[in-house]
């Protein structure tokens, strides 16, 4: 029998076949844009490695980043990244409650000590000493730097925990900062989104199982999803080019599917999958719906202006909204099949030092 | 005069990219054919449009072979009229796509059983062989 800390012995516990296994980073690696010899790597790498200790930390924040992970297309293959990791603290997830849930995050640091990946979703506010939010009498600021100090890495999965989100939106009554203000010694990836897409946050997890920490933009951001704007990929894009804009929500050119941007989409300045990905189960996304992208996985997009305010008139403080994206998002116009093809040639590139012979000869 | 109604579609253009994937697959099997290196090819990350998909699979064809898999969903696996060259699709339990490859090798990697299910398939059946030892019945 196999090692059962091995995350092989996990597998056949669970009457989990190879096969299935293999299924599983298939479709991880295409979400991903990886090549498609990476799936072959990821899944008998994954089956060499322990079962990941990760530590979930939740502070001032909705849940819904959790609600979007846990109904990463139930009951279906994408929840399998559930087994591969162990959540040994999880505050709304974890059946333990009080002293004993604290004491799960204690032993859990102590057993795996510079080992565990450390998950935060919520913004960290750092006023008057941070009272405005605790954990079992502890402030977040001081948790997160308890956590952090023993952790492998950190994931800031939502917009609050990348980049402050709602809770830093004007006038920031709380003093509420992102988790990169706080952790300075540590790799930390940026999962942004008001939630983040399901297939993101379990993408990027089986890439830091197998691989480590995936390329990332100068926002710490996943290149993989967050490579291309929202407007690159979408597929009213042609509509832009066109010059055929809605200039109302009930007009014709809003009825005939007409480009978004007079009516307010972020589009152009927004790095996400969704145009690609979706959302509920790859049902739709906002412009797909008839409604602008409102930017949420940018940074202040609260504080950007109007939702239905054109980014062409200016959107308040502009921020990190350079009037630079704009004119890349329009010079980008060129193709986003030529796009996306260099796109995956660079993450190719990446990741052409994991070959099925590094990750110990053939699958025989 | 009647006026009639005559329904209109319209095609999604070509985008030539059914050309290209060919030479790539005819290339990837002269490799398969001379020295056995197989190859994949993720036709998610092509930017091909609705009718090169469908183009590409009338000019493949189906071959001899086809294969189902049950693991949650289903994967379907089938051989084109060119041997070596298989279209596997992965769905999930919802029947939605996750996943659309071209693999040009002998035997796609999924089909075969894995040494570690192997192993543990030889452990059950020592087990249940053992039961029935010890219980008298006949296997």
């Amino acid at each position: 029998m196999s090692d059962n800390n091995l995350l092989a012995g996990e597998l056949e516990r669970l009457g989990i076949t190879r096969r299935t296994f293999l299924k599983f980073c298939t479709s991880m690696a295409s979400a991903m844009a990886l090549s498609p010899a990476a799936a072959l790597a990821m899944a008998e790498k994954l089956a060499t490695v322990k079962r990941q200790s990760v530590i979930w930390l939740s502070f001032q924040e909705c849940t819904g980043c959790t609600e979007s992970i846990t109904r990463s297309h139930k009951p279906s293959l994408e929840s399998l990244i559930f087994d591969f990791i162990s959540l040994d603290y999880h505050h709304t997830l974890q059946a333990a409650s009080g002293d004993a849930a604290e004491l799960a995050r204690e032993q859990a640091m102590h057993e795996n000590q510079g080992k565990y990946i450390l998950i935060v979703d919520g913004s960290i506010p750092i006023k008057d000493g941070g009272v405005y939010s605790t954990i079992a009498g502890m402030t977040n600021l001081d948790m997160l730097q308890q956590v952090a100090k023993d952790a492998a890495a950190v994931v800031a999965v939502g917009s609050c925990a990348a980049f402050g989100g709602l809770p830093k939106a004007s006038p920031n009554p709380t003093g509420a900062v992102s988790v990169a203000d706080i952790v300075l010694d540590k790799p930390i990836i940026n999962i942004p989104g008001c939630p983040p897409i399901p297939v993101v946050m379990t993408g990027v997890l089986a890439h830091v199982l197998t691989f480590g920490i995936p390329e990332l933009d100068s926002m710490r951001r996943p290149k993989a999803f967050y490579g291309d704007s929202i407007h690159d990929r979408c597929y009213r894009r042609p509509y832009y080019d066109r010059g055929q804009f809605a200039k109302s929500f009930d007009d014709e050119g809003a009825r005939k599917g007409w480009c978004l941007y007079e009516l307010g989409c972020k589009g152009p300045v927004t790095h996400n999958a969704c145009a690609t990905v979706k959302w509920n189960n790859g049902t739709s996304f906002p412009i797909q719906s008839g409604h602008g992208c409102i930017g949420c996985s940018e940074p202040d997009f609260w504080d950007a202006g109007g939702f239905y305010k054109s980014i062409s008139t200016g959107i308040g403080e502009p921020g990190q909204w350079a009037a630079g994206a704009l004119a890349a998002g329009a010079a980008a116009g060129l193709g986003s099949a030529y796009l996306n093809k260099s796109k995956k040639a660079t993450v190719e590139k990446d990741h052409k030092a994991v070959t099925i012979e590094d990750m110990g000869g053939d699958h025989e | 005069m009647k006026s009639i109604n005559l329904p209109i579609e319209i095609a999604e253009p070509s985008t030539g990219m059914v050309q290209a994937v060919l030479s790539e697959l005819m290339q990837h099997l002269q490799q398969l054919v001379e020295s056995g290196l197989t190859h994949v090819i993720d036709l998610s990350s092509l930017p091909m449009s609705g009718s090169d998909r469908t183009q590409l699979e009338t000019l493949l064809g189906n071959g001899e072979a086809q294969v189902i898999l049950t693991t949650i969903g289903e994967s379907r696996i089938i051989e084109t009229a060119y041997s070596g060259i298989w279209w596997v699709r992965h769905y999930n339990l919802e029947q939605q796509l996750l996943a659309e490859l071209i693999e040009i090798a002998q035997v796609p990697e999924i089909i075969k059983s894995h040494p570690a299910d192997i192993r543990q398939a030889l452990h059950r059946l020592k087990t249940t062989i053992e039961l029935s030892d010890q219980t008298g019945e006949q296997v």
